[in-house]
């Protein structure tokens, strides 16, 4: 469980992203919403050294 | 008609031809009962009564004249409020949308016109079909017709509630992560979301465009199949549409299934999500129903639901993020509170992440693809938890935790939420079915097998009988 980021980080790069107006308003909403999708990231597998292209157009 | 409103697509289109019921008399049944029960339910954003009056009148002078446009025909659908109807401004329940009228009816909705069906009413969803239930918009969210103050699911709220509330027999909905499946489980109707590109998507605001699907939502299997075969097929405008010929989707409702193959997912529910108690003694009725309808059903574990869900929800977030952007920088505070957070979480996935997900989807489907190859269906609970009450904002949160709808998403196949009874408090279980690409007819076999075994749609909701 790696420890989560800052918060004081977080509404940084949310200003990168253009999102000072939320940072300002909002900024446990983007707190939140940062270490929700980080975990969820941490859950994806990585396919390593597998010649897979993310398809352009997705085809089942 | 007494009860008419409670009537299927096919009993309906039988009355309509017997003479028994005539389309203006059926659809103005429908328009006395959303101006009564609706004000409690919150399902419609807005009702045209003369239009769909004057569709109704034009239904009933084509067949009086011979022109028999199909099952579909005089039959009312409700539209999602993201798809688009010529002439209705499309809100998809939120401050941030286009104002002016849709100058072209949506895709499905022009398809729906030329099978006879009558567009009936722009239906309520969580904000742009992710936020929600949010009490900050200008409208309310639609609630739960077995419990007012139970969550009715989402984002196809609305269609999920009026179809249980007897306010209309059809809705389209839209499923980016569950949204057709989950209120359609939660409300105790079936839904079915299609293969990916089954259904042609142009007119319809995206939320993640790889994962986006347009699907139909019913109160009965065949009915369900029905609406799919006037929604389905190929859009050369829509590069995502699939080139596939028209087809019956219920053309194998009835036949036995016995020798088929059930793929049980039961570690997604016991395992992953830890489910309530009545919920997985619902799955395992389930799974025993299809045993004693001759299916052999074997338990198989398709690797950590979460690898599928959290993969799917990254991709969602990049890719709605894209899309509201330019929204969410300049006006944040005209979006809902749950949709604004939500969507934000896009921004905080690189580039490298966005791609590493697309990878990772590529082996997931893979695997989905080896399990559904080798089996008929897959069973699967639909969630983990029952409808919580609608106005709790951290039960909502693990509602949507414990959702197991968006690994179908994710890789494409079609899946279907089929009603599955009711727990101690009264409200629906439901399961899902999914199959490989392009096998929705098999679904609709398996799905009205247990239905007909069955005697769930007999039950409604209290409060609008």
């Amino acid at each position: 469980m790696s420890e989560p980021e800052p918060a004081t980080e977080i509404l940084a790069r949310a200003r990168q992203a253009g999102l000072a107006r939320s940072a300002d308003l909002y900024p446990d909403e983007l707190v939140r919403a940062a270490r929700g999708i980080a975990a969820h990231l941490r859950n994806v597998p990585d396919p390593g050294d597998v010649a897979l292209e993310p398809a352009h157009r997705f085809v089942p | 008609m007494t009860d008419a409103h409670w009537l299927s697509i096919a009993e309906i289109g039988r009355r309509y031809r017997s003479g028994a019921l005539h389309p203006r008399a059926y659809v103005e049944g429908l328009i006395d009962r959303v101006r009564t029960l609706d004000g409690k339910l919150g399902a419609f954003l807005k009702l045209d009564a003369a239009a769909a009056l004057a569709d109704a009148d034009r239904a009933a002078g084509e067949l009086r004249e011979g022109v028999d446009r199909g099952p579909l025909h005089g039959i009312p659908v409700g539209i999602k409020d993201i798809v688009a109807v010529a002439g209705d401004a499309t809100t998809a329940h939120s401050r941030v949308h286009d104002p002016n009228p849709a100058r072209a009816d949506a895709f499905v909705v022009a398809k729906l016109r030329k099978a006879g069906a009558i567009p009936f009413g722009k239906l309520a969803l969580h904000e742009h079909a992710i936020g929600g239930p949010s009490f900050d918009l200008p409208a309310p969210p639609a609630r739960n017709p077995w419990d007012l103050a139970a969550m009715p699911g989402g984002s196809s709220s609305g269609s999920g509630a009026a179809l249980a509330a007897g306010l209309l027999p059809a809705a389209l909905g839209t499923d980016t992560g569950g949204s057709i499946r989950g209120p359609a489980g939660f409300c105790g109707v079936a839904g079915l979301k299609p293969t990916y590109g089954r259904v042609g998507r142009r007119g319809v605001l995206p939320l993640a465009w790889s994962l986006d699907h347009v699907g139909p939502m019913t109160r009965d299997v065949r009915d369900n199949a029905l609406l799919l075969g006037a929604i389905a097929g190929h859009d050369p405008h829509d590069p995502t549409s699939l080139a596939d010929a028209d087809e019956d989707f219920a053309r194998d409702i009835g036949k036995p299934i016995a020798g088929m193959t059930v793929a049980y997912a039961r570690v997604w529910h016991t395992r992953d999500v830890a489910a309530e108690r009545e919920t997985a003694a619902g799955m395992d009725a389930a799974a025993e129903a299809f045993r004693r309808l001759g299916a052999k059903v074997v338990e198989i574990d398709p690797g950590p639901f979460a690898v599928y869900g959290s993969t799917n929800w990254a991709i969602l977030a990049s890719e709605a993020f894209a899309i509201h952007a330019a929204d969410l920088r300049a006006r944040p505070e005209a979006y809902g509170a749950r949709a604004r957070e939500l969507i934000s979480a896009g921004a905080f996935v690189s580039a490298a992440d966005y791609l590493r997900c697309l990878r990772a989807r590529a082996t997931l489907k893979a695997k989905m693809d080896a399990i559904l190859g080798a089996h008929d269906a897959l069973l699967c609970a639909g969630a983990g938890l029952p409808p919580c009450r609608i106005d709790d904002k951290d039960a909502v949160q693990k509602l949507l935790q414990a959702s197991l709808r968006g690994a179908f998403n994710l890789t494409g196949h079609p899946a279907i939420a089929v009603p599955a009874g009711f727990d101690g408090r009264g409200l629906p279980l439901s399961f899902q079915l999914a199959s490989a690409a392009r096998t929705e007819a098999k679904l609709y076999r398996l799905a009205a097998a247990y239905e007909a075994a069955h005697d769930w749609g007999a039950r409604k909701p209290a409060e609008f009988i």
